[in-house]
């Protein structure tokens, strides 16, 4: 069911359960699938995306939305897993050398695969918020570009350009790895 | 050409007028068209990362009202039902266990490498198929296998005798060439230039660069690196089977066959000094010979002189 923008911004802002339930029902699962992306433990993904829905809850009547619903819920969920990871990264600054360890222990089995896994993620991830929302909905979503046009509330020519982005600069950071990527991922 | 063009027509986008211009632009120049392959194969195998969420938005959503009844905390963990130390020292350990359990089941398999060196290897997988390795080939294959398929890789030639797994198909990656069963038994032999199957049992796949072609029994197939077309031979020998059975079966062979695996089985460069001894027919079969026994047996049925000269074996 589509949602109709305007009458649920007031009706969240209002705090109204039915409209909430609704918004939370229809979105939940792609946006679990996007935080997953990011941070790959689909439990932790779940933790994320649930803060994400309180805090809208807890700050209903101060919400304030410049596109759609769908672009405010994966522009907060992309903020949300970016700090998550931050501060995870402190905290497991003092654990590296044990995945160090790990790491190259498995190294004579998989020779290249996890690695530009990771690497393809990394370069993923690091995309401009929109532009990485965008490239979720047409690659994983498996939207069309005036899908995703009528969803964010942009126009195609946006999309086409998010697009464009999203490709030109997985290109430039994976170019290197591409003669391996056509080889490894599979592995 | 700019690159949300490309990008467009990648994704089908375009209308039919600047489709027809992109596909142009593509054909014009090769270095167009690897440029644009870089964009394909980033799209392709970014698939890969894909995530397939399997959660329930109505558990979710229950979670969530819990949530908020508690002010943002995640639900209160349930209350251990025995408090005493031996039943959470007992729950502790199931934990542990379970953990251990599952943490074990989520590794993937380690890779063994069996390499034949100067022999030749029987060896029998972790799912009963058995593989005869020749000389100087290597395979790799996982201890046990998980997950959906029975995967391996193959350098060199090795018989394969697989058991029967329809649900978990058996797939084996020689060069660029894929070569997937459910349960059969096949010769697979890596060449400078092809890959060649050869079925003696049920039926195998053979898919090398976006083709596939299906082989029944009694059939082989060489699949070249480059380019040319791939056609079914009918197999008419059992020799490709010297190195498994230690025998050289020959049945109505032509004598430069018959050359040609003794060549590969003992390194030996035999050649023919006279073209037309290259068609005579052999009838017989030799089990574990020597090559002299081999050649003395050539000899005495053509009466055919063998010498030996600079390293070769010379045949008029």
């Amino acid at each position: 069911m589509e949602l109709q923008d305007h009458s649920i911004t007031a009706l969240l802002a209002a705090r109204d359960e039915a409209a909430f339930e609704q918004v939370f029902k229809t979105y939940y699962k792609n946006l679990h699938a996007y935080a997953c992306s990011f941070l790959n433990d689909p439990d932790e993904a779940e933790e994320r995306v649930q803060q994400v829905f309180f805090k809208i809850w807890e700050r209903a009547e101060h919400l304030s939305f410049q596109g759609s619903v769908a672009a405010y819920l994966y522009r907060a969920v992309h903020n949300e897993c970016l700090n998550y990871q931050k501060h995870e990264k402190i905290k497991a600054g003092h654990q590296l050398h044990v995945v160090h360890r790990m790491k190259n222990e498995s190294i004579n089995h998989e020779p290249l695969s996890k690695e530009l896994e990771q690497q393809f993620r990394e370069a993923l991830n690091e995309l401009p918020e929109q532009c990485r929302t965008v490239f979720q909905l047409s690659r994983f979503e498996e939207l069309k570009y005036r899908e995703i046009a009528d969803k964010l509330d942009i126009s195609v020519k946006t999309v086409e350009n998010h697009m464009g982005k999203a490709l030109k600069l997985l290109r430039l950071k994976l170019v290197d790895f591409l003669p391996f990527l056509f080889i490894f991922i599979n592995l | 050409m700019n690159d949300e063009t490309l990008v467009s027509y990648l994704l089908g986008e375009l209308p039919a007028d600047e489709t027809t211009r992109v596909q142009e632009w593509l054909s014009e120049d090769e270095a167009h068209a690897a440029y644009f392959n870089q964009f394909k194969t980033i799209w392709d195998k970014s698939l890969e990362l894909a995530t397939v969420s399997t959660v329930d938005e109505n558990k979710a959503w229950n979670h969530f009202k819990e949530r908020i009844n508690n002010g943002g905390k995640k639900p209160a963990p349930v209350v251990p039902l025995f408090k005493r130390f031996y039943f959470k020292a007992m729950a502790a350990a199931a934990v542990l266990i379970l953990a251990i359990g599952l943490f074990w089941l989520n590794q993937p398999a380690p890779q063994q490498t069996l390499a034949s060196g100067q022999t030749v290897i029987n060896q029998k997988l972790a799912d009963g198929s058995e593989i005869t390795l020749n000389k100087q080939s290597t395979l790799h294959y996982p201890k046990t296998f998980k997950g959906k398929t029975r995967s391996v890789e193959l350098k060199g030639e090795a018989f394969f005798n697989i058991s029967p797994d329809k649900a978990k198909p058996f797939i084996i990656d020689v060069k660029e060439v894929q070569v997937t069963v459910v349960g059969t038994s096949f010769n697979v032999r890596e060449d400078s230039s092809y890959v060649e199957v050869l079925v003696e049992t049920g039926i195998v796949k053979v898919s090398h660069d976006g083709k596939e072609v299906t082989l029944q029994a009694g059939e082989k197939i060489k699949m070249p690196f480059a380019g040319a077309v791939a056609e079914k031979e009918k197999v008419s020998d059992k020799l490709h089977n010297y190195y498994r059975t230690k025998e050289f079966v020959c049945d109505d062979t032509p004598l430069w066959k018959l050359v040609q695996v003794l060549n590969e089985a003992y390194k030996t460069n035999i050649v023919f000094g006279k073209e037309e001894l290259k068609d005579l027919r052999m009838n017989t079969t030799f089990y574990n010979e020597s090559l002299d026994q081999v050649l003395e047996v050539i000899h005495l049925t053509f009466n055919i002189t063998v010498r030996k000269e600079n390293g070769k074996i010379i045949l008029e």
